[in-house]
């Protein structure tokens, strides 16, 4: 143990007193290993019982604990003190603040149900549901390889919060779930493409993004969404092509 | 988004982008570069279609035109619109594994290999374009 200790400014706003968003500055023991998240938690324990802000697993797993730490988007388990000389702790940037450090994520969520983020066969609806499922779908392990990457978002929304387009327009589907639309039109058992392929064609699809690449800067596990945004581009434009001497597969 | 009609003290905050949203931070500046390279790439077609207009003037009209890109103000110029076009070759050649991924089997293909690729196509490109015009063309 040491003595050091860090000023830590964390945003706060509490909506039925407060007409914006203000900042309040603690200062915060800490060592080696004190992560932000962990700081935020010393400063409800023991200086401001009333701060609010979401955490769960501590490890990087559950995707609740997205701040902005010194204006970037960052999980609180995963960053820690001893990289900074001073902190500033704010809600992520792009959504609505509910409260001090929570997010308003409710569009991002629902945008990820949107593109249908399930296997789809096609003929699912001839299916006898009263009867259990006996086929297998099977897939190598060269198969899961293309979109095992884009399988490990943690739905944290940091890749929002990092991305400008979204920041102007927050219809913009975004990097996780346009990722996770790449995600399972890679999927071999999937044969469920042409339903989302609308979603990805729209305004408020693929061609939103800029490729400025911030999202897959910021992303904690490593999904890289601007490449999956920009492989659907590809998907998309083939769509297009093959729509205009009508070719595509319809219904 | 839904607003929850049992709660009244729900009001949350929405944070409006800036205009100065992108001198947040370094990553986004350098994408405004990046975008911004265009501009020169604009302006470097235009002075070039200017040139095809006056070689469809005639001879006397051509000539003139080659002799005013000795202008020292026309020759920083292009150095700067070079040094911009580069940066975005740079940049597309660095996100073109992004989007065009090789693979064989379980294997893909490192993104240095398809960085590398597009140099020397670039630069074996340019060398016959400029052999072209320095021993044939003219």
């Amino acid at each position: 143990m040491t003595d050091m200790t860090m000023k830590v400014r964390v945003q706060r706003y509490r909506p039925e007193v407060d007409e914006q968003p203000w900042m309040q500055e603690f200062d915060v023991p800490y060592t080696e290993d004190t992560s932000v998240l962990e700081a935020i938690q010393f400063i409800k324990d023991e200086l401001e019982p009333s701060l609010s802000f979401r955490w769960s697993c501590r490890m990087a797993i559950c995707g609740s604990c997205g701040y902005m730490v010194n204006g970037e988007p960052k999980l609180g388990c995963k960053t820690f003190l001893r990289d900074y000389k001073d902190l500033e702790i704010a809600s992520l940037e792009n959504f609505p603040i509910e409260r001090d450090l929570v997010a308003d994520l409710n569009g991002f969520i629902e945008k990820l149900e949107t593109i249908k983020p399930y296997i789809i066969r096609e003929n699912e609806k001839d299916l006898d549901t009263s009867e259990p499922i006996t086929e297998a779908f099977t897939q190598t392990p060269a198969q899961l390889s293309k979109y095992k990457q884009f399988s490990q978002c943690i739905n944290c929304g940091l890749c929002y919060a990092a991305c400008p387009q979204f920041g102007r327009n927050p219809e913009f589907l975004g990097p996780a779930a346009l990722a996770l639309a790449f995600r399972y039109n890679s999927d071999n058992r999937d044969q469920g493409s042409k339903e989302r392929i609308p979603f990805l064609n729209a305004e408020e699809g693929v061609w939103s993004c800029t490729f400025v690449g911030y999202c897959s800067e910021v992303c904690p596990k490593s999904v890289d969404p601007a490449a999956a945004i920009n492989q659907g581009k590809a998907l998309s434009a083939a769509d297009y092509g093959l729509n205009l001497i009508s070719l595509a597969k319809k219904d | 988004m839904s607003t929850s009609e049992k709660t009244i003290y729900r009001k949350p905050y929405v944070q409006n982008q800036s205009a100065s949203w992108w001198l947040k931070n370094k990553f986004y500046i350098w994408y405004m570069v990046r975008e911004g390279t265009a501009i020169f790439v604009f302006l470097y077609a235009l002075i070039l279609m200017l040139g095809l207009l006056r070689l469809a003037q005639g001879e006397a009209a051509w000539n003139a035109w080659v002799a005013s890109l000795s202008n020292p103000a026309y020759i920083v110029f292009h150095g700067i619109a070079l040094i911009a076009a580069m940066y975005h070759v740079h940049t597309f050649f660095k996100m073109f594994p992004k989007v065009i991924v090789i693979r064989f089997g379980n294997w893909k293909m490192p993104e240095s290999y398809l960085i590398a690729g597009q140099w020397v196509g670039f630069v074996v490109c340019t060398a016959v374009i400029l052999g072209i015009g320095l021993f044939v063309g003219v």
